[in-house]
Formats: structure tokens, sequence, C-alpha cells
């Protein structure tokens, strides 16, 4: 069953932001959390870092080899977020690679995921046939949603079995890359978003990969729900990082980062 | 046959496909068409002629007499060292190249640790014609840069990749990223016997013409079969082409050599049955060195081809139901088995193989025992590393 969180998701214009769990630094993970929450925006992807995301291009890899080395880690992230809904009322989901989870266990996965107030999973490396025969018993008993990713060759017919499962979201990917890389001809991703919304699908359509401003914002939500924005908030996040002068480490500089980074794709244009 | 694979993939537990929703079609289609195409006469034709003409196959079955008295047994080499190329990482290629041509792919990639299969994966692209990237580690590309003048020369691109250990890989996961961003027009042709269901049979499929020979050597000399089939494993490619036609015979052990660097307890090892566990790493459920909190840990290994956190899930398999039986071999007995070699038997074995020979100095052989040693690859590209390891002396006594 969908959390009331996720049936309160606007209709139109979902703006949602990806980031990574213990980075820039290690206790950063609950304050970005929230500094996103009171800026604005509509949904969370709080990605759980692995050493091998293959989905993932050079800015993303680089923050899951900062928060490794920071020394995040699934009991850590569960121990940080125990109190998530005590400030943030938007609905989070949890991103990430399979190997980390089963190695935590994957059913004190999905509990503690439950626990701390999680809405749902997206583990791009989940097969959608294992999903319905190994693991879903678990969303369910803990009233955990899956998210499923659609590409523009997935068929009408696997869509429509996604659709099926009541997924959180369908996270439509706007290109054939990885994530932070260029968006494909905008005439073919048209057609793919146009072709998605004439399915009738029970889901919303939410995009990702290579949405990165505004303007890209704008036009891939045209015809979807909404949009994520993943290696650009990390890409502001790290200029904190690299900024010399004493507000580097405050909390101040990541708040002013977070909110000026928001406000430009809430803002009307 | 015990050793098949499932339909969806498994090896028991191990194998399956666990790819992004990206790959899923691409991933689909070679499971839907590569037994028809490879089982098919015309293939067959094909990849047994360019296996003849091309590659030099079939490769000898040396007998290996100066061993067999030193230890005392009959030892066999099998001879995949004098292979076009010089490895058995060739046996793939040629496969895959055809495959490739028959699903329509303008386009190759691969990825390579010692240099082997991208300079094979290379030869194939020039012979065929189609354009050809190859990512490597920088730290390989550094230890193995004979062979990356080589890939170069063959045409292809060969990018180097910083992320992570600089090794196998991170190579492999920016193959990985490649296909993803190029999924239409290419094919990736994975060097071993690992990734999402169908490579793993794929390979070993390609590769089974080893021991399919070594079988035919083995009846025309005296109709014995091989007490012991030895061979190294990083993925497992040149193992499993020598176990495959075997693997349902009690009689014959096989044993893999895996490399345990500087030693099993020393945090400097690739030897994965006696460090990893379970979990799923490039697109299939396997056994991989890895924390508790299941980040992959970086392996570490004199021969950049056994440099690999993993095993390919077949070999997974075979560990834990006991039919092949993984063993390790340290940096310094590989160098030894390379040296042993060279002077017994003058052959320069690659660093890989050197591990499979330096095994049997670690086991009491009997004197009715046929033990075949698969010569996976020739020693040229490790020179500069028997050079350092020798330095002095080799000068000394040249």
């Amino acid at each position: 069953m969908k959390s009331k969180r996720l049936l309160n998701l606007p209709d139109r214009s979902i703006f949602s932001i990806f980031c990574t769990a213990g980075f820039p630094r290690l206790g950063d993970t609950e304050e970005v959390l929230y500094r996103l929450a009171t800026a604005g925006v509509d949904m969370i992807e709080l990605g759980f870092p692995f050493s091998d995301p293959v989905a993932d291009g050079p800015t993303i890899q680089d923050s899951n080899q900062r928060a490794i080395a920071n020394g995040m880690s699934l009991p850590v992230l569960f121990a940080q977020i125990a109190d998530l809904r005590s400030s943030v009322d938007v609905p989070v989901f949890l991103m990430g690679y399979l190997n980390p989870a089963e190695q935590y266990g994957f059913e004190k996965f999905v509990r503690d995921a439950a626990r701390c107030g999680i809405d749902g999973l997206i583990i791009p490396d989940m097969p959608f046939e294992e999903y319905q025969e190994r693991y879903k018993p678990l969303y369910k008993e803990y009233d955990i949603s899956p998210v499923f990713l659609v590409t523009s060759r997935t068929e009408d017919q696997r869509i429509r079995a996604f659709d099926a499962e009541q997924p959180a979201f369908l996270y439509i990917l706007s290109s054939d890359a990885v994530t932070g890389g260029a968006l494909t001809d905008s005439q073919e991703r048209e057609d793919f978003f146009v072709r998605l919304s004439r399915m009738g699908l029970q889901s919303k359509m939410v995009v990702g990969f290579g949405v990165g401003d505004p303007d890209t914002f704008k036009a891939v939500t045209k015809h979807t729900h909404g949009a994520i924005v993943g290696s650009a908030f990390v890409k502001a996040l790290q200029s904190i990082e690299g900024r010399d002068d004493d507000l580097k480490r405050s909390d101040f500089a990541t708040s002013s980062v977070i909110e000026t980074f928001v406000k430009q794709f809430k803002e009307p244009t | 046959m015990t050793h098949n694979v499932s339909e969806r993939g498994f090896f028991g537990e191990f194998g399956g496909a666990y790819v992004p929703e990206m790959l899923y079609p691409n991933v689909r289609e070679l499971q839907q068409q590569y037994r028809d195409i490879i089982e098919s006469d015309e293939f067959s034709r094909e990849f047994e002629q360019l296996l003849a003409d091309f590659a030099g196959r079939p490769t000898p079955l040396f007998s290996a007499e100066k061993l067999s008295r030193r230890f005392g047994c009959e030892i066999l080499l099998k001879r995949e060292d004098l292979l076009h190329t010089g490895a058995h990482k060739i046996n793939n290629t040629i496969g895959q190249i055809l495959l490739a041509k028959r699903l329509g792919r303008s386009r190759i990639i691969a990825e390579t640790g010692a240099g082997q299969h991208g300079v094979a994966t290379a030869t194939v692209c020039a012979l065929m014609g189609l354009p050809c990237v190859v990512y490597m580690g920088e730290l390989d590309m550094k230890r193995q840069a004979l062979n990356v003048a080589r890939m170069k020369l063959l045409g292809a691109e060969v990018r180097g990749v910083s992320s992570g250990s600089k090794t196998l890989k991170d190579a492999t996961n920016e193959a990985m990223r490649d296909w993803i961003a190029n999924p239409k027009d290419t094919h990736y042709i994975i060097g071993s016997v690992v990734g999402p269901h169908p490579f793993p049979d794929m390979v070993a499929r390609f590769q089974s013409v080893i021991s399919a020979e070594l079988k035919e050597q083995c009846l025309e000399r005296g109709a014995k079969k091989p007490s012991y089939i030895i061979a190294c494993v990083g993925g497992g490619s040149n193992a499993m082409g020598a176990f495959y036609h075997f693997a349902d015979d009690p009689a014959v052990r096989l044993i893999g050599v895996e490399a345990a660097g500087c030693g099993l307890t020393s945090g400097r090892s690739a030897a994965t049955t006696a460090l990893g566990r379970s979990g799923i790493l490039h697109g299939s459920r396997t056994l991989f060195m890895q924390t508790d909190d299941g980040q992959v840990e970086e392996a570490h290994s004199i021969s950049a081809g056994l440099d690999y956190p993993g095993i390919g899930p077949q070999h997974a398999y075979f560990h834990v139901t006991g039919r092949v039986l993984y063993v390790s071999v340290t940096d310094e007995e590989a160098l030894r088995g390379a040296k042993l070699l060279a002077r017994e038997q003058g052959i320069i074995p690659a660093l890989e193989s050197a591990h499979a020979v330096a095994y049997l100095e670690k086991r009491e052989w009997r004197p009715d025992d046929r033990v075949v040693v698969v010569i996976s690859g020739r020693g040229d590209k490790d020179m500069t590393t028997y050079i350092d390891a020798y330095g002095e002396a080799i000068a000394h006594e040249i």
C-alpha cells in the first residue's frame, strides 16, 4: 500500500532531489534532508553508497566513494535517519545497489527502512522478475513501495507489468546514459514521453538522469508528473567543500547552497 | 549434465542477470539468441575455421618430461600460450565477434586487465573491420604497457580508467557504463566467465574448445583420462574452458589455482574462494571479496590477469558443490613457477599461468597420475615484472 505521503504528491511538476547519504561529510545526511524539505522539494531520493555503481556517472560515483571513505554504511545511515519523520514530511526513497542491502540482510533492510519512515526503494540492479518472485512479499509486509526504471527501449507490455505492481512511481530515464550524462535528441525524447502518456498508466511518471537545470526540468515535465535532479545537486554540494572561506564547514553554507539550488527550480521562469 | 546453466542463467544459487533496465533489452536479446546462433552449423563452421587458420588451433598437448621426472608423475602441458595473440582469450573473442556480426552490431567494447583480452578483442575487430574501444585500469596500463601499444597498433582506442582501484574491476564498470550509453549499436565482449547471463555460459562454451581438444589428445596418448587438470583462475575463463567437458566425470579431478598475492592473511590477495562471500557484482550473483558492508574490496596479485576480486558464477557453484578444488599460490611462488617452467622446459609462461605451474610444488603426486597443466598464455607481456623480480639474477646469468 502506498503511504499517505505518496498519495499526497502533487499531480504536476513534482520536483525531486537525489543526494548521497554521508556526503559531503558523514554527519550531513540529516541536515541535507531537512534543508531540502524546508526549501520546498516535493520528494527526496537518498542514495546509500556502493563501491561499484555501474549505472552512475562520475559525479555520483565520486560522492559514493567519498561517503564510503567518510564511514557511511547502512547501520550508520539507519541510525542517522531514525528520527527522520520528526522533521521531514515529504516522501523519501532509499536508492542504491542490491549488494549492500543484501549483505545487511534484505529483510532487515526493508524493515529498518520502514521503521525510519522511508516510503519506497529504488534498486536499479534488482531484476523485475526477481522483485516479483523473491522480494515482493517483504515490500508488502513492511508497506514499502517499489520503483521501476523505464527506458525508451522498454516494451509496452513490460511497462504495463511494472504499472500493475503499483510502484510509488515509474522512474523514466530521459536518455541512454548513466547519471549526469547528456540528454538525447529532444524530439526522440518527446516522442517517448508522449508514447508513455498515451498508455493510460496508473503510476506517476517521474523523469531522471540528465535533468540538471530548470529549462530541462520544464521540458521533461511537460508530458510527465515530475523529475529528479541528482548529479547537478551533488555538484552543488561539492562546491561547499571547494570553498576556501570560514563558511566552508558551517551548516549555514549547506543551507544557503541548498536554498539557492532549489529556488531556481521552484521559481517561475 | 549437472553443470548446465538454467533457463534463467543460474548455476545453483549463482549467476542470473542483475542488470539495470537500461541493459535489459541487450541482455535479453543475447539470452534469447545466443544458443541458436552458436549451435547453428553455419556459425560453427566459421568459428572452427577461424580457430584453426587464424588463431592456430588445435594447440599441442606437450609431454613435459623433465617436470614429470621432477614431480614423479606424468605432466602434460596444454599449450594455449602458442595461440595467436599469446593466450586463450582469442577463443572467446572470435566467438563473440561472429555473434556480434550476426546481431548487427557495428561497434565493439571490452574491458581488460593484463591486456590479453584487450589485444584479442582489438585483433578480431581489426580482422572484421569494426571499431573497438578497450577500457583498462590506469594501473594496469602501466604494468602492461606493451599490450597497450599492441592494442593501439591494431587500431583500437584504449581508454584509461582512473576510478577505484584502477584495475580490472573498474575497467569492467566503465565498459558497462559505455554499453548503457550505447545500447543500440554496441556489443560488449566480456573477457571472462563473468557478468550477467548469458555471458558466463557463452564464454565457457567458446573456451570449451580447450577441453574438447584435451579429451581427444588424452585418448590419443594411451587412452588415459587426466587424473588432474590444473588451471589458474582470475575470473576463470581458461579454467572453465579446460574443465568444461570433464565436469561430469568425477574420475577427473579439477583444480583451480587462485592468486594469493602477498598471502591469504596479508590483506593483499585475490583468492576469492578463500576470502570471498556471496553477493552481486557485475551483473551476477557470485563469490567475491567484500567488506561486511558489502563494498567490493580491491584485489591484489602480481599478475594483472588474476587481479580481480570475484570469480565467475559457475566457479562459485563448483566451489560450493566441491566439484572443483580451489587453491591459491602467492606472488613469490608464482614467480618461482615461471622460472621453473622456463629453465626446465624452455617455456616462459604468463604470470597467470605460472600460478598453475607453481601448484605442482604444493602436493604429492603418484607415479600413475596424469596431470594436465593449462599454460593459458605466454610470458612476453610479463618480462618487465620478471626483470623487476629477478633483476640482478637475470643479468648475471645472461
